[in-house]
Formats: structure tokens, C-alpha cells, sequence
């Protein structure tokens, strides 16, 4: 560090706090800020953070042949504490290099650990229990080049499919230009903890689909580990240096001189159950000794790969033998780690051996398949009902609803809601249907109020299923609603209920109806119908038995009360 | 128009050349000073309710000198003068050379001032680079006079450390304005 003597020091900072911008600029500055306020209601987050996704020189998408990252990540802001989500992740948007390792599962000493370095549109990557075999990913041109240095072996590998398939940075990138807008994400502060020596602010970002925790350096707010949930795989990522200086060739993809070149292809997404089953086999047969593996995820293969390795050069295959036998056994790997069915795979073939037709060892449900795919030890394959299934599915393991129920941070219920009041001689019968699109996190018990303290909730359903109610107040409910059915998709919750027609406030013109949801909503429709013994018709149009008096849409926020209406009705005449 | 933006315009005109002086003392330049006074009043939109305009105000400086020093810390690996090298007090040539060296003897400062850690390195850019008062200070951030002084005096120590100031002027005499009353 230089040296230099206090005079000095108060020098320069008078100078630094005589610095000025021009008029102009500050003029143009402030223009342009307040351009954007005036001509939209929402400043226009897009642009910024198109120009920072635009900006970058990262490639569309890629994966390895092994691992690929995915997250979603939410950008409200929760404030609170000195170092924000929004800091922690600039150096994410912003890096144009960045080192770090991957761990797959479980951050233990036995796991291997993949070494990133990554630069443009390239990554250059190692493995901790794979010596002498480095793969540069590039992304731009979708290709991979492994070379194994003490073999002065090379492979290209046409990576197919890649275009929905986001690389690490790139992904977030593209993600967090949308998350101005989207309600789904949603962002949790953690609290502080030890990570590697160092104290530790915590965020937990979820989108429906996924799931990122990051970790930064309370002091400087850079992250240092990044925990994400893609589909049943956890991928830890640590050691994160961003902007860190590279060597241009370290990235090369050129095949070095002496080298024995091979070209392969790689289609992401088209693993097939056959090719599954066709990959248990060879690991039964070939690499287990006979029996299944412990695990069929990503990160158990990663841990066999040394044994495999080993395994291979004593079977002495030719090159074509070992092109096909690599080839098949990529195609076992994508199967899983690609997943295209629905909810989660199960696999239970560990000390299973290849034979044994009485065991299932490997089961799944293809996309919109009622029935299971469940695979048995003697690796047939056959057709079995949820009900039938060696086990019950885990509790988490419900497909999300295309459209309608998701639960976030916040306490309250939202939905929209339709009334129809059925008007009698002496009573209001009315009928709730309330669409749930929001609740709280792990809550089932929702709490309703309905319009008028005197009113009596009679019977509460989702579909034909009725739903346990108790009271809680004078016109106040809570019902115990059945999580599992809103988050298949089954979301319109019927709730009836009766006042006293006495109990509604009379008006000139009939009577003056209270407008409120029984939980927030983004939409309220109330429909009266006159019950045919009412012994009342409609002032306005007498032969109209039914029609609305009221309906709202899209309030700037969720609400439950929109105060009153008038039901205008008179005696029959 | 909503309610925010009613509150952004207010915090514009109100303190919007402020905060642009501020990012442009920070970065040196006027074009990124205009680029981070975008990306934080998107930010400021996206934020929640701070109450008061003078809470929206201590907010907006905290996060621009934020973005400040992000973008220093991004640019820190591209520049290629490396800042050790300059020992001496610069020329006073306003020659495009002088003028060079003016410029890096202020990124040195610059880049000492981002290594002071949060609450730090605030109170630093809004006592020795606004040149607010301790009691503007306090108010800001919520402390007493004495405490802000306190935090100001902490902020300078730690920063001569890392620039290995000889506490004693050139002159010998103690220079009053450096050494917090």
C-alpha cells in the first residue's frame, strides 16, 4: 500500500467532494427517471435488467453431461438487515467470470466435487474423484470437449436440446429480468449463521418449481454458497470468486496435438424408460457384480464413477464397445436427471439383485398417466394404480396445479368469489364459491368471516368432498381445507350459508346488501335470485327473477369489504 | 399515478441531484452516475414503503453508495494502472497527464473507502465526500451527534490504515480538519 501522510489524505478527499457532475448531465439524469415515472405506471424494470441480460456475453444454455443448475430466484425485497437479497445477488447478474464448486446432495467428504471455472460462454470443469479428465462446456456452439491428459484421449460432444436448458449464470440472468412481475417469487430472510468460518446472512428464495437458498458474507454481502432444489436433486454450489482474471486459454476448444479424437452426441431429452432400464442392467450386470446400485440420482453415479472407470478397463473393451457403452449409460444418467414425468421418481433397488422379478425396485408416473411405471428386479416392466404401489407417495410429492392454488410467505388466503343469494320469505340462502389462488405456507385452517354476524355457516365443500368447519366468532369460521386437493388443482371452495332477511338493513327501494368476501379476493360477483314463495319481485324489472347487483374486478390490492348495495325488491303485486 | 410514484417523483426533486452528485463522486463518471441513478430508483420502486420522504432519502444514499462500490468492485479487476505505484503528491498540471494522475490518485482513495465495511464506510461518504455535518449525520442514521462523531472518527482511522497514512502531516503541523474535533 502506498504511503501517504494525513495532508495528503484531506487533499484528496476535498477534491473528491468537489467533484460535480455537469448541469447537463444531472438534468439528463433526472430526466430519464422521471420520463419513466410519468409514462408508465410501473417503472420499466424490464429494460434495466434487459440491458444487463442483453449485455452479457453468456451463450443461450448448456449442461454437461452431468450436471446442470437451475434457479428461480425472487426479488422482493424484504429489507431488514444490512445486507439485502438485492445486494447479494449483483455480483450474480453482473460477474463475467466467476470460480466454484459443486457438490452434489450431501456436502460430506465423500462427495465429489465438481471444479467450475467459467468464462463467456465457456466453462471449464473437473472433478475431484476423476484425475486427468477436464471438460470445457461451450455454450455458444452447444458442445463439449473431455480430454483425458494422461490417455492423450479427446471427445466431442454434440449437446442436443439445449435451448430450455439454462446454464448457471445465464439462468439466473434470464430469470431475474421477469421477477419484477411475477407474483410466484417470493423471498425469506434466514437469519445469520457460521458458513466456512465466516458469519453468514441467509435468504431462501422459492418459485413453485424450485428452490434457492443463498448464503453471504455478512460483512461484504457476496455470496459464498448457494444451495439449490432442482426437482429431487440438491446442488450446492461454494468457494463463489466472481470476476476473478482467467487465462483465454484454459477454454480453448481445440483438440491438443498427439490426442485420439472421438465425436459423440448428446440429445438431453431423449432418454426413454427403455434406456433406463437398459442402464440398470448394465450396472447390475456389468459394474454391480450382479446387483443394483445403491442409488440411480446423479450424485450416486458420481460417487461410483471411480469404480466404474475401473470396472471398464477390465472388461477390455474395443473403442466402438466403449463408445456404445458410454453412449447407453448417458442415456441412463438423463433419464433421471432430465426427469419428464410427473412428480417424483422412486427408486428402491439398493442390495436388490438383477433376477429378483418379485421386487420393485423403480417406479414413476409419465406425464398425465394415471397408473405408474413401476420397473421389478428382473427389470420387467408393468402398469400399476397409485393404490397399488409398493409404497404411499411422498407427502410432497403432489404435482403443481397448471392453474389456481400456491402458497406463499404471507398470512392471508386470496381468491376471487361469486355469491348467489337466494331471497325467501324470511331468510337469505346464500352460496359462497370462493377460488383459492393464494395461502399461507403449510396452513390448512383458513379463516372466513361472513357478511353479517347473525349469518350461520350450514355447509362448506371442495367438489363432492365436504370440509370440517368449527366457529370462531360471531359470523367468523375456520375451515380445515384439504391441502393436498387445492394444490391438485381443486381450488373453488362452496361455502352456504343463511341470514335473517330481517337482519339486512331496509331501504326505501328493498333492502341494502353488506358486500363482503369471506377471505380477501381479486374479484367479487354477488347474483340475487328471488325464490319463487318469496313473495317479492324486482322493483326495476318484475319479471326479472334474478340478476346483479354487483360485481368488481381487479382492485389495486386484495380486499374483502366493498361496502354495500342496494337489492331492490318490493312486495308482489 | 400511483401512490409510489407520486413518492419517487417528490424524492426526485427533492434530493434527486444530490444522490446523482453523490454516484458521480463515487465513480468518477458521469455516464455511470446516470446509469446507477436508474438502476436505483428501480430499485426504490420495488422496495417497500419507507414512510417519510427524509427515510426514502437515507435509504435511496445508502443504496446508491452500494451500487457505487459494486460498480468499483466490478471495474476494480479491468483497470489497468495499478494504483501502488503512485506514492507522490500528483502535478498540478491541468494537462491531460496531470489530469490522469488527479484521477488516480482519487480511485485510490475511492478504493480504500470500499473496503470499509457498511455503517463504516456510510458515515465516511456522507461526513468526507457530502461533507454533512455530524448532525445531519446523526439524524440520518438515527444516532446521537456523539456517537456519529464517534463512528466518523473510527471510519477515517481505519481508512488511514489501509492507506498507511503517516498520521503526521508533511509540514508538521497537525492538520485540524483530517483529525475529527
Amino acid at each position: 500500500m502506498s504511503q501517504m501522510n494525513d495532508a495528503e489524505l484531506c487533499r484528496r478527499l476535498n477534491v473528491l467532494a468537489d467533484v460535480q457532475p455537469s448541469a447537463q448531465a444531472t438534468s439528463r439524469a433526472m430526466d430519464r427517471i422521471r420520463q419513466t415515472l410519468m409514462d408508465s405506471n410501473r417503472f420499466v424494470a424490464r429494460k434495466s435488467l434487459g440491458r444487463i441480460v442483453m449485455n452479457s456475453k453468456w451463450a443461450k444454455l448448456a449442461a454437461a453431461a452431468v450436471i446442470v443448475i437451475a434457479a428461480l430466484i425472487g426479488l422482493q425485497f424484504i429489507g431488514g438487515s444490512t445486507v439485502t437479497f438485492a445486494q447479494v445477488i449483483q455480483p450474480i447478474l453482473n460477474a463475467n467470470t466467476a470460480i466454484l464448486d459443486i457438490v452434489i446432495g450431501a456436502d460430506d467428504p465423500n462427495t465429489p466435487v465438481i471444479h467450475d471455472m467459467v468464462m463467456g460462454s465457456r466453462i471449464r470443469r473437473t472433478m475431484s474423484n476423476v484425475q486427468d479428465v477436464v471438460s470445457i462446456i461451450d455454450l455458444q456452439s452447444s458442445k463439449i470437449l473431455t480430454l483425458t491428459e494422461t490417455k492423450k484421449e479427446a471427445a466431442y460432444i454434440d449437446l442436443k436440446g439445449l435451448p430450455s436448458m439454462p446454464n448457471y449464470m445465464d439462468q439466473l440472468r434470464n430469470v431475474i429480468a421477469q421477477l419484477q412481475d411475477s407474483p410466484h417469487f417470493v423471498v425469506e430472510e434466514l437469519g445469520t449463521r457460521d458458513i466456512d468460518g465466516r458469519k453468514a446472512v441467509g435468504f431462501l428464495a422459492r418459485h413453485p418449481r424450485s428452490e434457492i437458498t443463498i448464503w453471504a458474507d455478512a460483512k461484504t454481502g457476496l455470496p459464498i454458497r448457494i444451495d439449490q432444489k432442482d426437482g429431487q436433486m440438491l446442488v450446492i454450489a461454494k468457494n463463489l470468486q466472481f470476476d476473478a482474471p482467467m487465462e483465454e486459454s484454459q477454454f480453448s476448444m481445440e483438440v491438443p496435438e498427439g490426442y485420439k479424437l472421438q465425436q459423440m452426441e448428446l440429445d438431453l431429452f431423449s432418454a426413454t424408460e427403455a434406456d433406463f432400464v437398459e442402464g440398470l442392467r448394465i450396472m447390475a450386470e456389468k459394474f454391480g457384480d450382479g446387483q443394483f446400485p445403491d442409488g440411480v440420482a446423479v450424485e450416486d453415479y458420481l460417487k461410483q464413477v471411480p469404480s466404474i472407470t475401473k470396472k471398464c478397463e477390465q472388461l477390455k473393451l474395443s473403442d466402438e464397445e466403449q463408445l456404445v457403452l458410454g453412449k447407453k449409460m448417458q442415456q441412463y444418467l438423463l433419464f433421471t436427471r432430465f426427469f419428464k414425468g410427473d412428480g417424483k421418481w422412486y427408486y428402491r433397488g439398493k442390495g436388490v439383485k438383477l433376477g429378483e422379478a418379485e421386487k420393485a425396485i423403480f417406479w414413476y408416473r409419465p406425464r398425465d398417466s394415471k397408473t405408474y411405471r413401476v420397473v421389478y428386479g428382473d427389470l420387467h416392466v408393468a402398469d400399476v394404480a397409485p393404490e397399488n404401489l409398493p409404497e404411499p407417495l411422498a407427502t410432497d410429492d403432489v404435482p403443481p396445479a397448471s392453474v389456481g392454488y400456491q402458497q406463499w410467505s404471507k398470512p392471508d388466503f386470496v381468491g376471487s368469489q361469486e355469491d348467489l343469494w337466494r331471497i325467501t320469505a324470511s331468510e337469505i340462502v346464500a352460496q359462497s364459491d370462493v377460488t383459492l389462488t393464494k395461502g399461507p405456507q403449510g396452513v390448512s385452517v383458513m379463516p372466513i368471516s361472513l357478511p353479517y354476524t347473525t349469518a350461520v355457516l350450514t355447509s362448506v365443500s371442495i367438489g363432492d368432498a365436504a370440509v370440517p368447519f368449527e366457529p370462531a366468532g360471531a359470523g367468523q369460521f375456520k375451515l380445515r381445507l384439504p391441502l393436498e386437493k387445492l394444490l391438485a388443482g381443486q381450488t373453488k371452495v362452496t361455502c352456504k350459508w343463511t341470514v335473517p332477511l330481517a337482519d339486512l338493513e331496509k331501504a326505501v327501494y328493498g333492502y341494502q346488501a353488506m358486500l363482503k368476501a369471506l377471505v380477501p379476493v381479486v374479484s367479487y360477483k354477488l347474483t340475487v335470485a328471488l325464490d319463487p314463495d318469496s313473495g317479492l319481485e324486482s322493483a326495476k324489472d318484475p319479471t326479472q327473477l334474478s340478476w346483479v347487483p354487483f360485481s368488481i374486478g381487479n382492485p389495486p390490492e386484495p380486499k374483502a369489504e366493498f361496502g354495500s348495495c342496494g337489492i331492490a325488491v318490493q312486495k308482489r303485486k | 399515478m400511483s401512490d409510489r410514484h407520486t413518492e419517487l417523483l417528490e424524492l426526485l426533486d427533492k434530493f434527486g441531484a444530490g444522490l446523482h452528485a453523490l454516484l458521480t463522486r463515487l465513480t468518477l463518471r458521469e455516464d455511470v452516475a446516470e446509469e446507477l441513478m436508474q438502476e436505483l430508483f428501480l430499485k426504490l420502486h420495488g422496495t417497500k414503503d419507507q414512510g417519510r420522504i427524509e427515510c426514502w432519502y437515507a435509504y435511496a444514499r445508502r443504496t446508491a453508495i452500494n451500487l457505487a462500490f459494486d460498480w468499483r468492485r466490478r471495474q476494480a479487476t479491468r483497470r489497468a494502472c495499478s494504483l501502488d505505484d503512485l506514492s507522490e503528491r500528483a502535478s498540478e498540471t491541468d494537462g491531460p497527464l496531470g489530469k490522469l494522475i488527479s484521477a488516480e490518485e482519487l480511485e485510490q482513495v475511492l478504493a480504500a473507502v470500499g473496503r470499509l465495511h457498511g455503517a463504516s464506510r456510510e458515515v465516511f461518504v456522507m461526513r468526507y465526500i457530502q461533507q454533512s455535518s455530524y448532525e445531519e449525520i446523526a439524524e440520518q442514521i438515527g444516532k446521537t451527534v456523539h456517537q456519529a462523531r464517534a463512528l466518523c472518527f473510527r471510519a477515517m482511522s481505519t481508512l488511514r490504515d489501509m492507506l498507511g497514512c503517516d498520521p503526521s502531516p508533511a509540514d508538521g503541523k497537525e492538520v485540524q480538519h483530517v483529525t475529527d474535533e
